[in-house]
């Protein structure tokens, strides 16, 4: 009996060690040597921090590119996805709102040109990326907006392009706005 | 964190949309090396009982068994998730990337759908897109997956509920040969099929018939006096409705604990239910099984002989492959057919 509990009092205090302290200082070490020292990759434009890379932010803007729609509008304290069906006959009224908006606002586009990520609600609302399609998909109102020639606005994006190892193709809607207000001085 | 939600099939996540957030989840390495660790131990266990029993060709098979469905429903998910949703189609959208609606662009539809097959299969419960959003054949696939629960299954438990099916393919096998069904050199009589039976049949009660109780209420008493009345309950009407609350019994019955999120079971009625279910549904499977081992233990050992059936054979795989299958179909079709499928006919007539 008391050899029993004296063992099990060195394996507590053995694996107290290991788990509460030997291991979150490994953790907190790990994270100090990741960019930003463990407290996320922000963004700063003129010495000023203007997002975290990571998470997604709202451009209404005409002028600038649009991300994905976000079921809790980009609330980065709340993040969460619209959890809608997909046979949701008031979801499908909504994802037709945003056809209509989209059009309005790219004209010179047709309907079938509009990548359905466009047009749907991300997993975490905050979304940070865009296929390169939703971005191209812009190109002609921002041209117009901005007075840029369509072939700069694409070779912009096409600079902007992340391609992974695996895994598809993204570009950071932040990014390519910093690097868009950039170009057009 | 996340190392603790992910190989400790736990599920919790640190934000509200999981590892769908871009903070938990942030490029698709980072979801590579996630779905590795859902899968790594409880893989891993199948093969540690060969090592340790000292039969590593029945582990072969175990493992053999639950890859195949496991890649099955993988491919089921893919393909419908990457084809996009029907009725977006008909609105006129092209979907290149895929059904999008509660997912990342980073991750993409394909490893949204492998996750949620490997999420479900190990009573993991995270989620890298929200479920509530598939498309209705991969999630009528998931909620089957957690039915089934043993495809590699949670840390341990997975073998558990594997155990019960092997010894009802035991018992069926040996009388369609005619033989006494034996299970590693111990006769498998009547007691110990009847419990494995009977625990077949309680995941299927528990989930359908707390099922059809919520959905009594929201049908016939949507308006009662409760903090949160039922009316409130559902994000979506109709089919996938029934989907939601299914799905919610399916999840605590298979501890797993992702669910149709759009329901509002932060209440008294599910969170009483679901703890109901969550108890009786963790506990009595894993009483069951060591009942049955027990009963097994006592009985004289009878050495194998030419004639004794090989559990660890490809033969016995299809067997219990066989059996998994018709025991799940015959509990869960009905309930399937009004929730997933019956919405699955609708958006395609």
């Amino acid at each position: 009996m008391k050899k029993n509990l004296l063992i099990s009092l060195k394996l507590t205090l053995v694996m107290v060690i290991l788990c509460a302290v030997i291991y979150p200082l490994l953790i907190a070490v790990v994270g100090k040597a990741t960019p930003g020292n463990g407290k996320g990759k922000t963004i700063s434009v003129n010495g000023k921090v203007v997002g975290y890379e990571l998470v997604g932010q709202k451009f209404t803007d005409d002028k600038y590119f649009q991300g994905r729609p976000s079921a809790v509008d980009y609330n980065a304290a709340a993040s969460a996805g619209s959890n809608k069906g997909p046979s949701n006959p008031d979801y499908l009224k909504v994802v037709q709102d945003r056809i209509d908006t989209f059009l309005v606002h790219n004209p010179g586009i047709k309907k079938e040109e509009i990548p359905a990520e466009m047009l749907t609600a991300s997993g975490s609302g905050l979304d940070p990326d865009i296929s390169p399609a939703s971005a191209y998909v812009q190109v002609k109102r921002i041209a117009v907006k901005r007075n840029i020639p369509d072939d700069k606005l694409r070779a912009l994006i096409e600079g902007q392009i992340q391609k992974p190892w695996f895994g598809p193709a993204k570009i950071n809607v932040l990014k390519l706005n910093i690097a868009l207000d950039k170009m057009s001085g | 964190m996340i190392a603790i939600k992910q190989i400790g099939t736990n599920g919790g996540g640190w934000f509200g949309a999981n590892s769908a957030h871009p903070l938990e989840n942030p490029s698709y390495f980072t979801n590579a090396v996630e779905t590795i660790s859902i899968l790594l131990i409880p893989v891993a266990l199948v093969f540690a009982l060969g090592f340790y029993i000292n039969k590593k060709k029945l582990s072969y098979t175990i493992f053999g068994v639950m890859t195949f469905l496991f890649i099955i429903f993988c491919a089921v998910n893919m393909y419908y998730e990457t084809k996009g949703n029907p009725a977006i189609d008909k609105l006129g959208i092209a979907q290149a990337t895929g059904s999008m609606e509660g997912k990342e662009v980073r991750l993409g539809a394909a490893a949204t759908a492998f996750w949620s097959v490997a999420t479900t299969s190990t009573s993991n419960g995270s989620v890298n897109g929200m479920h509530d959003s598939l498309t209705p054949i991969s999630g009528g696939v998931i909620i089957l997956d957690m039915m089934i629960n043993a495809l590699y299954g949670g840390v341990g438990v997975g073998i558990l509920n594997y155990f019960i099916f092997i010894v009802i393919a035991v018992f069926i096998s040996g009388l369609m040969v005619g033989r006494t069904p034996e299970f590693m050199g111990h006769k498998v009589e009547a007691r110990e099929v009847k419990i494995a039976a009977l625990i077949t049949l309680l995941s299927a009660f528990l989930i359908k018939g707390f099922t059809a109780l919520a959905t009594y209420m929201v049908v016939h008493h949507p308006d009662i006096n409760w903090a949160v009345k039922p009316t409130a309950w559902l994000n979506n009407p109709s089919y996938h409705g029934f989907s939601e609350m299914l799905y919610e019994f399916t999840s605590s019955n298979a501890n797993n604990g992702s669910g149709f999120e759009g329901l509002g079971d932060n209440n008294v009625f599910w969170n009483v239910t679901t703890g109901i279910v969550l108890l009786l549904g963790r506990y009595l499977p894993i009483i069951a099984p060591i009942a049955i081992i027990g009963l097994l233990a006592n009985k004289k050992f009878i050495p194998e002989s030419p004639g004794t059936l090989r559990t660890d054979s490809a033969t016995f795989g299809v067997m219990t492959l066989a059996v998994i299958i018709i025991v799940t179909a015959l509990s869960y079709l009905p309930a399937l057919a009004l929730g997933p499928i019956a919405e699955y006919f609708t958006l395609n007539p």
